[in-house]
């Protein structure tokens, strides 16, 4: 299933959304570098309507681990 | 302990081995493994390892007081704090002391003031790793990313498994967290044929083609003020491929012992040379510190919503940085910083960079990254200037002995660091006639080593 939390990362990273799981992060998926990093906080922030803290931002090490803490944010999917 | 001495290769790993395996519990392979850290690195000098158990028992305790405060987000702040500051503080003191202390005489001297008196600090090998090890463990606690563990023995031995003790790869605790939860249950059989592949290889890698090379170019880089220009391209060449041999081979040999101990160390380098741009080189290289820059500092540094301008200056404060970590002196801070502007530069013309041909964007990188560790292997800005002007203005002078020596071995060298697979890219399902040349290269190794002095790997140092 194809998820805003997915459209949002398939979008920013430039890949096609069925190609991305709960455990995407940079180490298996290319195009997520340094500066794609800083532009997915955005997009997360706008698409969620969120403020991500530091300590949340370096939590966000796989697309699942993004999903948990807007969860705890009170995000639901 | 070398992994490519004989004390190691025969005596060490045999039976660190043989008895870990016909141990069966949890905590007493813990305990072996901790156990068998400390005599490991305890070989170089047994006084540094009461600096390791220091830590070790430092970032120990902060993880208990994750467990217990948890809850408190002050406490947990001094939690984060003061385990950092006191890890940072013996990595201060025992690598940068005299650095910082020649660097005041300097501005000292040029006032006409009297220096100050050296602290003559000796380094405790692996102090860089081990200290990216803690800290990466207490940062990972207070960011919630994993849960500490209860267990000493457990933290002790990931902190001083020999495999990955010295010089790397920085294996993060939630990397290691699975294998080491379930090291009583691990197979030995089952990453045996690929662990020692791997460690076979990385010797091969370290002790025949690192080394050759190294025996090639140290003699006429001592004497690099009189290297004609071929002389120096070549020795700079060679380094190129020497430290990538050198550091790769060891990665691949931590990589071998920890499948034989039933863990899975991350790869750190994925061709390296083959990168696209100053970015992609460094998703390549030495991969696990990357990392560890990227999220403990890089990251934080970074903030939300970052300016251009921000991003470039951290950018650069983040490679200066890295650069200083590798060693207490300004050539690594310039080659650092050297990095740095690299990826600004790159991040600001990556469209025009990125329409010119795969071919000219792998060269030009290539020879980028030659440039830089020329300033890396230099003992000195005074000698990095030496053998950059000498690259770059065409003078006379002597080639190099060796040539006929060196020329095929970069060729060969070349050939599999440009162009050919990787070890995390080779199936490691070995035909016969492969099995025997591995084995024939691997003893080959073990007569050079048994013949000759162990050189140390260069990664060391820091």
């Amino acid at each position: 299933m194809i998820d805003k939390l997915k459209e949002t990362f398939a979008t920013v990273l430039k890949v096609d959304p069925v190609s991305l799981t709960d455990e995407s992060s940079p180490e298996n998926t290319p195009s997520w570098d340094s500066l794609r990093a800083v532009e997915l906080v955005t997009a997360i922030e706008e698409t969620f309507k969120v403020e991500l803290a530091t300590t949340e931002i370096l939590r966000m090490r796989s697309l699942g681990m993004a999903r948990d803490v807007l969860r705890r944010k009170g995000v639901s999917f | 302990m070398l992994f490519n001495s004989p004390i190691f290769l025969f005596i060490f790993l045999p039976v660190t081995y043989g008895v870990f395996w016909a141990l069966r519990s949890k905590n007493t392979r813990y305990a072996w493994l901790a156990g068998s850290g400390y005599v490991f690195y305890g070989y170089f000098k047994p006084a540094y390892c009461l600096l390791m158990a220091f830590s070790t028992a430092v970032s120990y305790l902060a993880g208990i007081g994750f467990l217990r405060w948890g809850e408190n987000k002050r406490i947990r702040w001094w939690l984060l704090v003061v385990p950092i500051t006191i890890d940072l503080c013996l990595l201060g003191y025992f690598k940068y002391a005299d650095f910082g202390i020649r660097t005041i005489n300097k501005f000292l001297g040029w006032n006409g003031v009297e220096p100050l008196p050296l602290l003559n600090v000796i380094l405790p090998i692996g102090i860089s790793f081990y200290t990216f090890h803690t800290i990466s463990y207490i940062v990972d606690c207070y960011i919630d990313v994993i849960k500490p563990t209860r267990n000493p023995l457990e933290f002790a031995c990931y902190v001083s498994l020999f495999s990955q003790l010295v010089a790397g790869p920085i294996v993060r605790f939630r990397e290691l967290e699975n294998d080491l939860e379930n090291i009583e249950n691990s197979n030995r059989w089952s990453f045996f044929d690929t662990g020692w592949s791997f460690f076979a290889i990385g010797l091969i890698q370290k002790v025949l083609v690192a080394d050759t090379i190294a025996a090639v170019i140290d003699p006429a880089l001592r004497d690099m003020a009189n290297l004609s220009t071929l002389g120096a391209w070549m020795c700079m060449l060679g380094f190129t491929y020497q430290i990538y041999f050198d550091f790769a081979g060891y990665s691949n040999m931590a990589v071998g012992l920890g499948l034989l101990f039933g863990f899975h160390i991350p790869q750190n380098f994925n061709s390296p040379y083959r990168a696209l741009n100053p970015a992609d080189f460094w998703r390549r290289w030495h991969m696990s510190l990357s990392r560890c820059f990227r999220d403990y500092v890089f990251t934080p540094l970074l903030g939300r919503r970052p300016s251009k301008f921000r991003l470039e200056w951290v950018t650069l404060a983040t490679m200066t940085l890295c650069g200083l970590w590798h060693g207490a002196a300004w050539t690594f801070v310039t080659w650092g910083a050297y990095h740095g502007l690299l990826l600004v530069l790159y991040t600001r013309y990556t469209a025009f960079w990125d329409a010119r041909a795969a071919w000219l964007r792998r060269a030009l990188t290539f020879l980028l990254i030659l440039i830089g560790l020329t300033i890396f292997r230099a003992p000195g800005w005074e000698k990095a200037v030496t053998i950059l002007s000498r690259m770059f203005t065409p003078q006379g002078g002597v080639d190099l002995i060796g040539m006929s020596t060196l020329v095929p071995l970069l060729v060969v060298a070349g050939g599999f660091a440009h162009f050919g697979p990787n070890t995390f890219e080779l199936g490691h399902q070995w035909n016969p006639p492969m099995v025997i040349l591995l084995a024939l290269l691997f003893i080959l190794c073990l007569f050079v080593i048994y013949g000759e002095k162990s050189s140390p790997f260069i990664y060391f140092q820091f």
